[in-house]
């Protein structure tokens, strides 16, 4: 199997609400991408909450299940019919030491027209641990979706959509085709 | 004023722009909407748990071990 680097984005200005990737070559098999960084926001430490859509598609065509575990307190959930993938809590700046978040999301047969079901989306996603705050700093997330449509993925936005909370300089957004070869 | 950073892999082009203001408003939106999901399903988790523990209360108010109540609840 192997990975090329399609786009590789670092954020360098300080109001970036999300990135845009179009133009995306049809030719591999799968997409994965790489999001190393966090939000601007000083705020409480479990938010903010970010988001994935394909194709710019905000309709309410995105299904999925997930997991996830602050500190000692888990929790599970799932969501039918939203209108995008979001994340919660993938780090920001309450404490000087905190909170770096990282995201690896993965598109299988991103091409695919002709699937009932449509493109699953598998993410995982971490942050760096607080000592600041202790254990309940830390924060993992399984995700599993599920976009109900039958669309060649071209465009991929991945962001922070709350106001005034921006994606932090120096974080980093690298996508990746896939070749099973 | 927000931005966004457009990437064209097809050019290898990125260029940032502002929002419009019609995006902004989505994004909020966005914001909006999926910190009510989040604060429900939270809260639901909690009451789940909070559920449990009740009832395992009641069950050790009937008698039963710890174990006993592990290996009906876990």
């Amino acid at each position: 199997m192997s990975h090329t680097l399609l786009s590789h984005t670092k954020v360098t200005g300080t109001t970036t609400s999300f990135v845009d990737i179009t133009g995306i070559d049809q030719t591999y098999q799968d997409l994965c991408y790489w999001f190393v960084g966090h939000a601007s926001d000083t705020g409480t430490y479990t938010n903010p909450e970010c988001y994935t859509l394909f194709n710019n598609d905000s309709g309410a065509n995105h299904t999925a299940q997930r997991v996830w575990t602050h500190g000692t307190a888990k929790y599970a959930s799932n969501t039918d019919n939203a209108n995008e993938f979001w994340f919660a809590g993938l780090g920001n700046k309450q404490h000087s030491n905190n909170s770096g978040g990282t995201i690896f999301g993965y598109i299988p047969n991103y091409t695919a027209t002709t699937n009932y079901q449509g493109h699953t989306f598998w993410a995982w996603g971490g942050t760096v641990g607080d000592s600041a705050i202790g254990a309940t700093g830390s924060m993992i997330l399984q995700y599993t979706g599920q976009w109900t449509q039958e669309t060649a993925i071209n465009q991929i936005e991945f962001g922070y959509p709350a106001a005034g909370i921006y994606i932090a300089q120096n974080s980093t957004f690298s996508l990746y085709g896939v070749k099973n070869s | 004023m927000p931005t966004k950073i457009l990437i064209d892999c097809s050019t290898g082009t990125q260029t940032e722009v502002e929002l419009t203001a019609e995006e902004i408003a989505t994004s909020e939106a966005r914001a909006t909407r999926i910190a009510e999901e989040r604060t429900a399903m939270e809260a639901a988790e909690a009451e789940t748990a909070a559920n449990k523990a009740s009832g395992q209360a009641k069950l050790a108010d009937l008698g039963l071990s710890a174990d006993e109540i592990t290996a009906l609840v876990g």
